[in-house]
């Protein structure tokens, strides 16, 4: 059986147009994906799928049963002061929402992916403001893309051929060949290979190069060379920027991660928003996850923050710097964690992992990570848009539905909604006896 | 000893390059990081190297494949230097994942985003091994003597 328009539960494009083939209600082809989508499919098939609970007992991971598991997750939260409830840019809105309880009832703490990724972005649109658009509008509309400390071909394989750069639009003409695509990075990437016009900048130097576009802009005067590039050059961006039909920037990590962060992107709006005096412009932070958007929408209608939000006083407090996932388990101010489609341990610091290794921690995923193997409670995770069906945000913030195509191979839970909203019920029975 | 040319005296005279340490996703480690193999060593295999452009290759007097140690204020960790026309001379490209995150700070400058991008890395030629995934884990294990 062929079902169509299946989402892909992988990159920030959320790509809603996936074929897949089952075979005796199993994955036998998945058709139209990206690499990365491909491994995701295969993976909800792997003979290492986790299938039951473990727990560590002497070192060792043994079987225990789904309730003995509900009662020891939530012995272990209802136990700690101060919990930490990390990950969930890959799972459900609905699972984020009974997160968002969790943290609230055990006063703990809660954040996700986006705090150490695009959490920079969030605090610029903060102060600033983000002059916006969805990906349907760069493809039917944009001439000019300009992919910013970004390089899609490596971390979102099918952005240039669905949105960007090879499709076809009602206003964009030929696709590739009516479509000027500018990349900017320190790296000469697989995508600088393929753009109109690349531009070489120095590390760290993002900053003082968007205030020279400014300047240009304000028809200032600047220094014959900034950020590793020459004055002409520069003129050139800023003449390519204003004379487009309708342009758009993609932030990626580039900006975010080196120094300056939020400054950067703060300044990047402040270049694009003049430059709607213009002609029409646009940015779009490049996400990674498919559902990390989905947590700074959900955290922001339930608490009033996108991220980073700490339950400790029983209400919600927000300070990046202070209350983010990396400055918290730093300082070592968490005595437990339950970590849910995420894998910390790989992708946190040292500092922030040896802190890890100290408390106890509960992780909810498919197939064993460094996170389980640190791990002292693992619970077998369903992944919406394979297992279970679910809501989720793609990186221009349409929310889009994650469709179901089978079964979990268990059935003592149907979604981590459902897993969290047992951990919940226990911890209050716990909080009332 | 007496070297037998020119890369074997910059190998023994420990030439150290001050370049500018990024981290960030490369396809054969996005490929991985979605897959069943986190704990097999085709992680280590597209996670635990080091790109370098060819010209610093040449001023560390090694080839291809051969290990680098990587130092900044945070700590040291060896990786398989890979030539790259791709990356600047000025700095080195390392796929994320549990290996470079040895030697990432945790200063967020009150965003809650980590250096990942753009910290001071001193490189040097190495013949130390590289650390398996189980070696790193066993090693933050044996941080907390209660935990197994």
């Amino acid at each position: 059986m062929m079902i169509s328009d299946v989402t892909c539960p992988v990159c920030g494009c959320g790509c809603d147009d996936i074929r897949v083939q089952l075979d005796d209600s199993k994955i036998a082809k998945v058709y139209g994906v990206c690499i990365m989508g491909q491994q995701k499919f295969r993976k909800s098939q792997s003979p290492e799928r986790i299938t039951k609970p473990l727990k560590k007992e002497d070192g060792k991971f043994v079987e225990i049963s789904w309730d003995d598991a509900i009662n020891e997750a939530a012995e272990i939260l209802s136990k700690a002061s101060h919990s930490l409830f990390y990950g969930w840019s890959e799972t459900s809105c609905e699972a984020m929402k009974v997160g968002i309880d969790l943290a609230e009832l055990t006063h703990g703490f809660i954040d996700g992916q986006s705090s150490h990724c695009h959490g920079p972005s969030i605090i610029g649109e903060q102060s600033v403001g983000i002059p916006s658009c969805t990906l349907g509008m760069v493809m039917n509309y944009a001439d000019l893309v300009i992919y910013w400390g970004s390089n899609p071909i490596e971390s979102h394989p099918r952005h240039m051929s669905r949105f960007s750069t090879y499709p076809r639009g009602i206003y964009s003409g030929e696709g590739r060949r009516d479509r000027k695509i500018v990349v900017i990075d320190t790296r000469k990437t697989l995508t600088a290979n393929v753009s109109n016009l690349f531009f070489q900048i120095k590390p760290n130097s993002d900053f003082e190069l968007i205030s020279a576009l400014r300047m240009v802009l304000n028809g200032k005067e600047i220094p014959d060379e900034v950020a590793g590039l020459n004055r002409e050059e520069i003129t050139k961006l800023a003449d390519t920027m204003k004379n487009c039909g309708y342009g758009v920037v993609f932030v990626g990590l580039g900006l975010t991660h080196s120094k300056g962060k939020s400054n950067n992107v703060e300044n990047l709006y402040h270049l694009v928003r003049r430059l709607n005096d213009f002609t029409r412009f646009n940015v779009i932070p490049m996400r990674g996850h498919y559902n990390v958007a989905g947590l700074n929408q959900v955290l922001t209608w339930r608490t009033g923050y996108p991220f980073a939000v700490d339950f400790f006083r029983g209400y919600p407090c927000y300070n990046p710097g202070e209350t983010s996932v990396i400055d918290i388990l730093a300082r070592g101010e968490v005595d437990a964690m339950l970590s849910i489609s995420s894998d910390p341990v790989s992708h946190f610091p040292k500092k922030c992992v040896e802190h890890l290794a100290e408390i106890p921690i509960i992780s909810m995923d498919i197939v064993r990570t460094p996170t389980t193997e640190l791990s002292d409670l693992v619970i077998p995770g369903v992944i919406t848009g394979i297992d279970a069906v679910g809501t989720y945000y793609r990186m221009d913030n349409i929310p889009l539905i994650a469709k179901k195509i089978i079964e979990p191979p268990f059935d003592f839970t149907h979604s981590d909604e459902e897993t969290l909203k047992k951990i919940y019920d226990k911890i209050l029975e716990k909080k009332k006896k | 000893m007496i070297p037998s040319d020119l890369k074997d005296l910059k190998k023994m005279l420990g030439v150290k390059l001050k370049l500018v340490l990024n981290t960030g996703s490369s396809m054969k480690q996005g490929k991985v990081m979605r897959s069943d193999k986190k704990l097999s060593d085709d992680y280590q295999k597209s996670a635990a190297i080091c790109m370098l452009h060819p010209s610093n290759l040449n001023k560390l007097g090694i080839k291809e494949n051969d290990n680098v140690k990587l130092k900044t204020s945070e700590g040291s960790i060896v990786l398989k230097a890979v030539a790259s026309k791709s990356c600047p001379e000025d700095s080195v490209f390392v796929p994320k994942g549990p290996w470079v995150n040895l030697v990432i700070g945790t200063k967020t400058q009150q965003t809650g985003s980590p250096p990942y991008k753009g910290m001071e890395v001193e490189v040097e030629a190495t013949s130390d091994k590289i650390p398996s995934i189980g070696e790193i884990l066993q090693k933050y294990r044996s941080k907390n003597e209660t935990k197994g």
